[in-house]
């Protein structure tokens, strides 16, 4: 401690090491396990990453707002077969049934398996290609108990 | 109108509100023990392909520290949940299977591993979100929780 | 760490949790005196600290901050299991120390005014600076000099002590 420069200045109050060790041994560190450690990490990623993307869209939104409101409804009655894109789609509400659950996941892994067609808005995390990681990608979403289970978009 | 609903989306934004903490679970007492409880699935007929069911401890002194797939195959494998819920009080738990033969009737899909604090027996809810056929369409069916000393917790 | 996950790095949250997972741990555990306890506050600091990012704007150390949120969370643990401890003033000694100790050292520091205890605790087991500690309780430093003085007096005035400071 002694070399941190921010604690210069720390060492005004002697304490005898032969004390502070008696006091270091006495509050002893619990052993956390790596299970404990991997599986805490792995949340704050998965959370990370939803605010993330909910932070990329809010941005959006708010610099194009209602400008980009009128060109889409512009589009959707001059395009009659209009699909919704990635951006307008609940992302990972692959059935359109208005909520995201584990039936999007299994038919994006139905149609993987059988060789279907592969919906580019299935690639729910972009990186450009639909896989077994837009299906785990959805199912977390599923699964996620932080916010309203079903009828939610991934926050 | 379901034109409309991408647009005010659009304009809206998606300004939900962050997640609220999940409910902590209570301390482990000196009795602390574990259990095992499944998680069945009744589908009648109809062959079971997918499910979502949400699960909540409604009393008891009760952590969950693990879940499990099943012994049968087509769910053998570990179903989908949130990490974040280990050592809480509710989960979600989802699985699909892709298996050529699919299960009929009463399946067990799941098994959960919980701590229990008290001697006291667990209180379940279980909520049957989705359950689809092979076809990905939802189909009936019925959820419930079995200790496997055989007692049923609708 | 924080501004490289602040940008983007995912990879930065294993070095934050890797560098101050023990401090926390150890934190935890002299506050609730359960090692379960301690892992549930542990779960629960990192997860509150992690849900910040993106945009969390650390003004102070980490130390600093994290400090009163493992101490508020042992408290909710504490009440949890023991509801009829009172919220503030807690024994941050715990029963469990108290039931393995033989050493009168230990037992004098329990013995020591609780606002005294905890500087010393803090700067001798937590390694925070007299700056940190400060900011960490929200006192002047000057006040944690005050406390820190007069927690090593009162141990020096122990014939039992006296030796280790000469």
């Amino acid at each position: 401690m002694t070399d941190d420069p921010e604690n210069q200045g720390n060492d005004e109050f002697e304490f005898p090491p032969t004390l502070r060790e008696k006091l270091s041994s006495g509050h002893p560190t619990p052993s956390v396990p790596a299970e404990f450690s991997a599986r805490l990490l792995a949340s704050a990623k998965v959370g990370y990453a939803l605010r993330m993307r909910r932070r990329r869209i809010v941005r959006w939104s708010a610099v194009i707002g209602s400008a980009a409101a009128i060109i889409i409804l512009s589009l959707l009655f001059l395009l009659p077969n209009h699909r919704s894109s990635p951006h307008l789609a609940q992302a990972g509400d692959v059935n359109h049934d208005g909520r995201v659950d584990i039936l999007d996941a299994y038919v994006v892994a139905k149609a993987i398996s059988t060789g279907g067609k592969l919906d580019p808005v299935w690639d729910v995390n972009h990186d450009g290609v639909v896989d077994q990681k837009d299906i785990d990608w959805i199912a977390a979403a599923a699964v996620n108990v932080t916010g309203n289970p079903t009828g939610a978009l991934p926050q | 109108m379901k034109r409309m609903v991408p647009v005010i989306f659009l304009m809206l934004g998606l300004l939900g509100g962050s997640a609220p903490e999940a409910n902590r679970v209570d301390a482990t007492q000196p009795n602390v023990r574990f259990a095992a409880f499944d998680v069945m699935i009744d589908s009648g007929k109809m062959p079971l392909a997918a499910y979502q069911v949400k699960i909540v401890a409604t009393s008891g002194d009760v952590a969950l520290v693990g879940i499990e797939g099943s012994d049968q195959s087509a769910f053998a494998a570990a179903p989908y949940y949130d990490k974040h819920a280990i050592l809480n009080k509710q989960i979600i738990v989802a699985a699909y299977s892709l298996a050529g033969s699919l299960p009929t009737g009463k399946t067990r899909v799941a098994t959960l591993m919980v701590r229990l604090g008290s001697s006291a027996k667990p209180d379940w809810q279980i909520t049957l979100q989705v359950a689809g056929g092979a076809d990905g369409k939802p189909i009936n069916a019925t959820a419930s929780i079995v200790q496997h000393s055989g007692e049923t917790h609708p | 760490m924080v501004a490289a996950i602040n940008a983007g790095d995912l990879s930065a949250f294993d070095a934050l949790f890797e560098r101050h997972r023990d401090w926390v741990a150890r934190l935890a555990m002299r506050f609730t005196s359960n090692s379960s306890d301690a892992l549930d506050v542990l779960q629960e600091t990192f997860t509150y600290l992690f849900g910040k990012f993106p945009g969390f704007v650390l003004s102070a150390k980490m130390t600093t901050f994290l400090y009163p949120v493992v101490r508020n969370l042992s408290i909710a643990a504490r009440k949890r299991r023991l509801p009829g401890l009172p919220a503030e003033g807690f024994d941050a000694a715990g029963p469990e120390l108290a039931s393995n100790d033989d050493d009168e050292f230990l037992s004098m520091i329990r013995r020591l005014p609780e606002i005294q205890r905890e500087v010393l605790l803090m700067r001798f087991v937590h390694d925070m600076s007299l700056a940190e500690i400060a900011g960490a309780i929200g006192i002047p430093e000057g006040t944690v000099k005050s406390r820190m003085h007069n927690a090593i007096e009162t141990l020096k005035g122990d014939e039992r002590l006296r030796k280790y400071f000469d």
